[in-house]
C-alpha cells in the first residue's frame, strides 16, 4: 500500500496547477463565484483554450487528438480543475459521442468527427431520454426508419422526442439512440445515429428548470433525414454502444475537489459574514461534510488503483456517484445559512442586490438546481439497486 | 385538552380553500408569479370583500373578528396549499402585533387595512439587540428623521405603508409606521426563487410624517419579538400546507408513473421513503399546532416555542420536499408541475424571520422557559 503519487504524476498535477492559473479567463471565475449562468460562447472560450494546450481530449488516446492519459493522469487533471473552481469543461462530443466512435465508427466517420471534438469546434449534445424512457431508457420509442433514397443511397427518417437534453439548444451535432427495430426486445432495437442539429425538421425547445439555469431542453424530430452514414457500429447495435459508454465512462463522478473548493468559500464567507456563534455552527457542519469528502477520495483513489491493477471497480463506482451527489447537494444548502434571503434572489433575470450580495451567489437557484445530481447520470436509486444487485448478491 | 377546530374554524378553512380553488390554481399562481409584483390585487380584494377574510385575526376595535394564533395557522396553510403570493404574512400576521394599540394613527391603518385598503409592511431587519441593523431615527421630537437601509423586505414592492424598527438617538427601539410616498426612499426590487419580491430600501432622512411613532402601553422590543414570533408559527402553518401538498403529489405520481412496466410506487424503497415523508409531514402538524397554541404563553416559553417549532417544520419541509423532487425525477425539476414551485418555496421560508441557525440560537436562550 503506498499513498504517493508518483514524481511523474506530482509533476503533471503541478503543470496543470500552473496552467489554470496563468489561463483561466478571469471573468468566469467571478461568474461561478457569483452564481451566474455561463454563455455558449464563455463555455467554448476555456474549451478552446484547453484545446489549444491538447488538454481538451484528456480521456482519448493520443492518436485522435487526446492526451493519452491513464485514469490516475485524467484523475489528477481533473481535480487540479475542481480545486480551483474553474467550470466544467462540458463536452460530450468528448466524453461520451467520442469513444463510441473511437470503439464502433469506421475510419470516415473518426476522420469526418473526432478531430473537431478535441479541437473544441463542435457542440454535442445526447439524445437518450424521452418522455416514457428515463430510468428505463430501453423502453425509447424515437423511430428511425431505413429507406432507400432517389439518389440509390440509405437514409434513416426519425421520428420522435427526447427529453432532458443537455445544451442541446447549444449544439451542432448530437448523439441519438433511436429504435430501428420495433418487434425485437427492447435492448436488441436501438440504433446510434449522428444528427446534425441544423437537419430540418428538428425543434428545440427549452424546459424551464428548478434554480433557473437553463440547461435541458425537449428535442423534436419531425421526418429527420439523416444518411445510413451518419450511423454507428451495426444497425441495432446501439445499446452495444450505450452499455460500452457506461463501462467507460468513469472519470471523476465523485467531483470532491469541487466540492471541497465550493466547501472552503462557504466558511470563508461564513466567518466574514456572520456573527462568531453562528459562524462557529457553520463550521462545525463543514467540518462533517470535510470529513465526508475525504472518505470519498479516499474511495476514489482505491477505485483508480483497482482500474489500473486491471480491476474492474464495479459497485464503488455507484457508490462514488451516489455519495459525490448527496455531499454536492448537502453542501450547496449549507451554503443557504450564510446567505440567508439575500441568497434567494434569483439570477434569472441577471439581477444582484448589492456588492455584497454577489458573494451570497445566488445559493438558493443553486441549492435548487442541484437536486438533479442524485437523479440524472443513473439516479441514486438506480445506483443503490445496482449495489443490491452486484455487491450484495440480491 | 384537545385539537379540534371549531365551527367557525372549519368555516374559514372551507370558505378560503373554495375560493382559493376557484381563483388561485397553479395556472393562476404561474401567471402572478411570472407578473412585474407577484401578487393579484382582485385577489386580495376578493378576501377583502367576497370572503370578509381580513378581519379574521385583526381585533375588534379595528373592525375585524378577533381571531388569534389558531386562525393565523388555518389560513396560512391553505394559502401554502395554494402557493399563494398575497401578503398575508406581513401585513396581518405581522402588522397586529406592532400596530394594536399603539395610538391613533396606527388603530387607523389597522382598520383600513382591515377593510382591504392598506398593505403595511413590517421593515425588521433583525431581533432587537442583536446589532445588525443601522435604521437610526434622530432629530427633536416632532422633527424626526429616519436613516439607514434595510435589504431582501419581502413583499415590500406591493406596500402602501411600511413599519419600520429603528434605533433612537439612546439606542432604543421603536417602530415607526407611515407611507411609502413619503420623500427620501429609494427601493429596488428583486425577484426571488419563489416568484415573491425582496426589495432593498434605502431611507435617506427621511422626514416622517407626525404620529408616526407607534405608542401605547407595549414597548417596541416586545412588539417586535410578538410580531416576529407571530410571523414564525404563521410559517410553520404555510410550510405545512405546502408539504401535504407535496406528498399527495407524489404518492399520486407513483402510483401513475411507469418505468420498467409498473408504476414505479410498486417499488418498495419509494413506499419507505414516502413513508418517511408521511411522518415528517405529521410532525409538522404537531410542531404547527403546539406552536399556535403557545402563543398565548409568556414571552420567554413563547420564544422557545416558535423557534423550536420552525426549526422542526424545516427540517421535515427539506426531507418532505427533496424527496418530492427526487420521486419525481426529471419531472421534479421541471416548472411545469407544481411541486417544484411548493419546493422553492419551502426552501425560502425556512430562510425567512431568520436561518435555522439563527432559530437554534433563539431556541437554547430560551429553551429552559418552554
Amino acid at each position: 500500500m503506498d499513498l504517493n503519487f508518483t514524481p511523474g504524476q506530482l509533476a503533471l498535477r503541478d503543470a496543470v496547477r500552473a496552467f489554470v492559473k496563468a489561463e483561466y479567463p478571469a471573468a468566469l471565475l467571478a461568474k461561478s463565484r457569483n452564481g451566474e449562468e455561463i454563455t455558449r460562447d464563455e463555455h467554448m472560450e476555456w474549451m478552446g483554450i484547453l484545446a489549444r494546450k491538447g488538454w481538451l481530449a484528456s480521456s482519448w488516446p493520443k492518436e485522435f487528438g487526446g492526451t493519452g492519459w491513464d485514469d490516475a493522469e485524467r484523475y489528477i487533471f481533473k481535480e487540479e480543475l475542481g480545486r480551483a473552481g474553474t467550470i466544467v469543461p462540458f463536452s460530450m462530443g468528448i466524453s461520451m459521442c467520442g469513444p463510441v466512435i473511437m470503439k464502433f465508427g469506421t475510419e470516415e466517420q473518426k476522420t469526418r468527427f473526432l478531430p473537431p471534438m478535441a479541437r473544441a469546434e463542435s457542440w454535442w449534445c445526447q439524445g437518450y431520454s424521452e418522455p416514457g424512457a428515463g430510468s428505463d431508457l430501453a423502453g425509447l420509442r424515437t423511430r428511425a426508419e431505413r429507406f432507400k433514397g432517389d439518389d440509390g443511397r440509405h437514409y434513416y427518417r426519425v421520428n420522435g422526442q427526447k427529453t432532458w437534453t443537455t445544451y442541446a439548444q447549444h449544439a451542432d451535432w448530437g448523439f441519438f439512440l433511436v429504435r430501428t427495430d420495433p418487434d425485437a426486445k427492447p435492448q436488441r432495437g436501438i440504433s446510434f445515429l449522428l444528427i446534425d442539429m441544423a437537419s430540418p425538421g428538428i425543434t428545440v425547445r427549452p424546459i424551464e428548470t428548478l434554480g433557473s439555469a437553463h440547461e435541458v431542453n425537449e428535442v423534436w424530430l419531425d421526418d429527420v433525414i439523416v444518411p445510413e452514414e451518419n450511423r454507428v457500429h451495426a444497425e441495432n447495435e446501439g445499446w452495444t454502444c450505450a452499455k460500452y459508454l457506461l463501462e467507460h465512462e468513469r472519470s471523476n463522478i465523485a467531483e470532491v475537489a469541487r466540492s471541497k473548493h465550493q466547501l472552503a468559500e462557504i466558511v470563508r464567507r461564513a466567518a466574514t459574514g456572520l456573527a462568531p456563534a453562528e459562524a462557529a455552527s457553520v463550521h462545525m457542519d463543514a467540518l462533517r461534510f470535510e470529513i465526508g469528502l475525504a472518505a470519498l477520495e479516499f474511495t476514489e483513489l482505491r477505485a483508480l488503483s483497482d482500474i489500473g491493477a486491471g480491476r474492474d471497480p464495479g459497485p464503488l463506482m455507484s457508490m462514488l456517484k451516489t455519495r459525490g451527489s448527496e455531499l454536492q447537494q448537502e453542501i450547496s444548502e449549507l451554503a443557504l445559512q450564510v446567505s440567508g434571503m439575500a441568497g434567494c434572489i434569483t439570477r434569472a433575470t441577471g439581477q444582484q442586490s448589492n456588492a455584497e450580495s454577489a458573494a451570497d451567489g445566488h445559493a438558493a437557484d443553486h441549492y435548487l438546481n442541484m437536486r438533479k445530481v442524485s437523479i440524472y447520470g443513473g439516479s441514486n436509486e438506480i445506483q443503490r439497486g445496482i449495489i443490491a444487485k452486484h455487491a450484495l448478491g440480491f | 385538552m384537545n385539537f379540534e377546530f371549531n365551527e367557525e374554524q372549519a368555516m374559514l378553512r372551507e370558505s378560503l380553500a373554495a375560493y382559493l380553488a376557484d381563483h388561485y390554481d397553479f395556472e393562476a399562481r404561474r401567471k402572478a408569479a411570472a407578473g412585474l409584483t407577484g401578487w393579484r390585487p382582485e385577489i386580495w380584494a376578493g378576501f377583502a370583500d367576497r370572503l370578509g377574510l381580513l378581519g379574521a385575526t385583526l381585533p375588534l376595535a379595528c373592525g375585524g373578528f378577533g381571531g388569534g394564533a389558531v386562525e393565523n395557522m388555518i389560513v396560512m396553510e391553505e394559502l401554502g396549499k395554494a402557493l399563494s403570493l398575497e401578503p398575508w404574512l406581513e401585513t396581518i400576521v405581522l402588522a397586529r402585533p406592532l400596530l394594536e394599540d399603539g395610538g391613533s394613527i396606527a388603530e387607523r391603518l389597522l382598520a383600513e387595512i382591515a377593510a382591504g385598503g392598506a398593505i403595511a409592511v413590517p421593515v425588521l431587519p433583525g431581533r432587537p439587540g442583536t446589532g445588525r441593523s443601522d435604521l437610526q431615527i434622530t432629530g427633536p421630537g416632532g422633527n424626526e428623521t429616519l436613516s439607514g437601509s434595510a435589504r431582501t423586505v419581502r413583499q415590500a414592492a406591493i406596500a402602501s405603508h411600511y413599519i419600520v424598527a429603528a434605533s433612537d438617538d439612546d439606542g432604543d427601539p421603536v417602530l415607526l409606521a407611515f407611507p411609502v410616498g413619503t420623500v427620501g426612499i429609494e427601493r429596488h426590487d428583486y425577484r426571488a426563487v419563489d416568484g415573491s419580491w425582496l426589495s432593498d430600501l434605502l431611507f435617506d432622512r427621511v422626514a416622517l410624517p407626525a404620529g408616526a411613532r407607534v405608542g401605547g402601553q407595549v414597548a417596541a422590543s416586545a412588539r417586535i419579538d410578538a410580531a416576529l414570533d407571530a410571523g414564525l408559527a404563521a410559517l410553520c402553518a404555510e410550510s405545512l400546507g405546502i408539504q401535504r401538498r407535496l406528498l399527495e403529489q407524489t404518492v399520486a405520481y407513483a402510483k401513475e408513473r411507469k418505468q420498467f412496466g409498473r408504476p414505479i410506487g410498486e417499488f418498495q424503497a419509494l413506499q419507505h421513503r414516502m413513508a418517511d415523508m408521511f411522518m415528517r409531514v405529521e410532525e409538522s402538524v404537531s410542531m404547527t399546532y403546539m406552536a399556535a397554541l403557545r402563543m398565548t404563553d409568556t414571552p420567554r416559553a413563547r420564544a422557545a416555542a416558535v423557534a423550536m417549532a420552525k426549526v422542526a417544520v424545516d427540517e421535515a419541509a427539506r426531507f418532505v420536499g427533496q424527496s418530492a423532487i427526487q420521486i419525481h425525477g426529471g419531472m421534479g425539476m421541471t416548472r411545469e408541475l407544481p411541486v417544484a414551485d411548493g419546493f422553492a418555496r419551502l426552501t425560502v421560508i425556512a430562510l425567512q424571520l431568520g436561518t435555522t441557525t439563527e432559530q437554534l440560537r433563539r431556541y437554547d436562550a430560551h429553551r429552559l422557559a418552554a
